[in-house]
């Protein structure tokens, strides 16, 4: 595969029948896309409204991208982004807190690990559903498919919040049955298999749910050793996208997951390694491969570049596109 | 018991027997000032302090060394279009009975059979009782359960070990009355749901442990009532009744 047949471009209605497939492929609770066809539809619909309003944001908007390879015509992943999290609702994170307990009689301090439902990251924006065929696993395209939305983000920044935070998916057990996590906390109050209830909230709003879990601290020295172990824990399937997230400068150890425990990063739009580093096309760039998207909205394109600008293959005109580098940490990745 | 007895105080500066009291705790010899000592003596024998079982009132409880107790209370959790309807029982830290009278150090002398302590508590409870002002309200300790081979307390290992490394009887040993609001300071201020201790601490919750069954026995008799209080160290029950002088 050459990396310049890769293109990522927003989701289009004769992309359902490849969607339901990644969906159906993917598993509970690991993808954010719903493996129902007239759910899928829906979603497809709301994403296209998205990216062609003229209106100003509401927050409600949210926008799904499919990387095709141009060289087999066929969608290889998928990405999006939900302009606002919680839109209307709350959206509820548990936050990592360190309580000291002290007692200078009983010569007793002690670093205490507590977890907070907290409402913190409530209007961020969101990068979501985040998708890739195995098969392109070790190529630039899963840079490409997670590092170009957040150069759409900095584009057309008056449609988003300028604070980006990511779900990842917590450990479960291999048939995505059993979360150890869920099972020590969420259970208790909402009697429910870990994934009826994320059928419940349909991977959307979790503040229904969230209202039915303490509002006070958690101990975390309470829990059983599995739940204990499962705080921050990556599902082995969120390594990928997780570790382009984590090269990108996002924090990773302030929240975590009310349902499963996996980590919620979050971090400024522009301290991020890839918005840091944007340029206008120029003939002043590094020499490498660059990720490059163009400055249109409904019409949006973004493709991989090695520069100096060589003729690719699909002949682009790269001139007023914004670049930015491949990161050296994962550029490593055979093209 | 078979001898007549009476119920006299306890004279200044006459220690206390160093008997077991209901919570487990071996009796600190002279009680603290203002404290009313109470001992049921051989009716023969006054002089020569012959004495089955002793009382220690104690009035506005908590004024000086803060007294901590754990609340135990409910939250219901409900959801209409999810059927669900849970009732999640909750432990929250307080000092609800600031100011209350207490009823401390029921002790009884080793060798009286179960329904000999009970009746000989009775008599004390009642004598104490008379001494307090109508409309008090009055507490009672009591301890918790006890796992018969380890001797370790099962709301101890669920909750307060997590908190205080060290050994509780020890450090009661140590501190004395002060070591649970030492205690305390290390226990989470906020809620906590019950349902995150294991089931045996949870199981133990409110629960009389062995050395505070004929206390408990007599208590009751007395009109005391658990009113939903545990001490926090153990989980044992904290009784409660408020004074008349209509005895």
């Amino acid at each position: 595969m050459n990396p310049t047949d890769l293109l990522l471009r927003p989701v289009a209605a004769a992309d359902l029948p490849a969607l339901a497939l990644i969906a159906a492929a993917t598993e509970h609770g690991i993808s954010s896309l719903p493996n129902d066809r007239a759910k899928l539809r829906t979603r497809i619909e709301r994403s296209m409204a998205s990216f062609a309003s003229e209106d100003a944001a509401s927050g409600e908007e949210t926008y799904l991208f499919v990387l095709e390879d141009l060289s087999t015509g066929e969608v290889i992943g998928t990405s999006g982004i939900a302009a606002s999290a919680g839109f209307h609702d709350r959206f509820y994170s548990y936050r990592n807190e360190f309580v000291v307990h002290a007692s200078s009689a009983l010569g007793v301090s002690q670093r205490m690990h507590t977890l907070h439902l907290c409402h913190d990251l409530t209007g961020y924006t969101l990068l979501t559903s985040f998708y890739i065929d195995p098969a392109y696993e070790d190529t630039l395209a899963p840079q490409l498919l997670s590092r170009a939305r957040l150069l759409f983000i900095k584009q057309h920044a008056e449609r988003f919040n300028d604070r980006i935070a990511a779900e990842s998916p917590g450990l479960t057990d291999d048939a995505g049955q059993q979360s150890p996590f869920w099972d020590a906390v969420g259970r208790r109050f909402f009697d429910m298999d870990y994934p009826s209830a994320e059928t419940v909230t349909g991977g959307r709003s979790k503040a229904y749910i969230a209202d039915l879990m303490p509002h006070s601290p958690i101990y975390v020295p309470l829990l059983p050793e599995a739940a204990q172990w499962a705080i921050g824990q990556l599902h082995p399937v969120a390594e990928l996208p997780f570790s382009i997230l984590q090269d990108e400068g996002f924090d990773a150890d302030t929240y975590i997951d009310i349902f499963d425990g996996g980590p919620t990063v979050e971090g400024s739009l522009q301290m991020l390694r890839s918005v840091r580093h944007a340029r206008l096309m120029g003939a002043d760039l590094d020499p490498g491969w660059h990720i490059a998207i163009n400055t249109r909205r409904d019409g949006f394109r973004a493709v991989l570049a090695e520069l100096p600008a060589v003729v690719s293959a699909a002949a682009r005109d790269l001139s007023g596109w914004l670049v930015t580098p491949v990161s050296p940490a994962t550029a490593g990745a055979q093209p | 018991m078979t001898t007549p007895y009476v119920v006299r105080e306890l004279r200044t500066g006459e220690p206390l027997p160093a008997w077991i009291n209901q919570t487990g705790v071996v009796l600190q010899p002279l009680p603290a000032a203002g404290d009313i000592g109470l001992l049921l003596v051989d009716a023969d024998a006054q002089a020569a302090d012959q004495s089955f079982a002793c009382l220690r009132l104690r009035s506005k409880l908590g004024l000086d060394l803060p007294r901590y107790s754990y609340h135990l209370g409910r939250v219901v959790h409900a959801a209409a279009e999810l059927n669900l309807f849970s009732t999640q029982p909750t432990l929250m830290l307080g000092n609800d009975h600031t100011g209350d009278s207490e009823l401390a150090d029921l002790a009884c002398a080793p060798g009286l059979d179960f329904d000999a302590q009970v009746a000989a508590l009775r008599t004390l409870i009642h004598a104490a009782l008379d001494r307090v002002q109508p409309c008090q309200r009055v507490i009672v300790e009591l301890a918790g359960p006890r796992d018969a081979a380890s001797g370790q307390s099962p709301f101890w290992q669920g909750l307060g070990r997590f908190f205080y490394d060290g050994d509780p009887a020890q450090a009661q040993a140590r501190h004395g009355d002060a070591w649970r609001s030492h205690l305390a300071a290390l226990l989470p201020r906020q809620t906590l749901y019950l349902s995150f201790l294991n089931e045996a601490a949870q199981a133990a919750v409110g629960r009389v442990g062995e050395v505070g069954q004929p206390a408990a026995q007599a208590l009751r008799e007395c009109g005391f009532a658990f009113a939903q209080h545990v001490r926090i160290d153990d989980g044992g029950p904290l009784l409660e009744r408020y004074a008349t002088r209509a005895s």
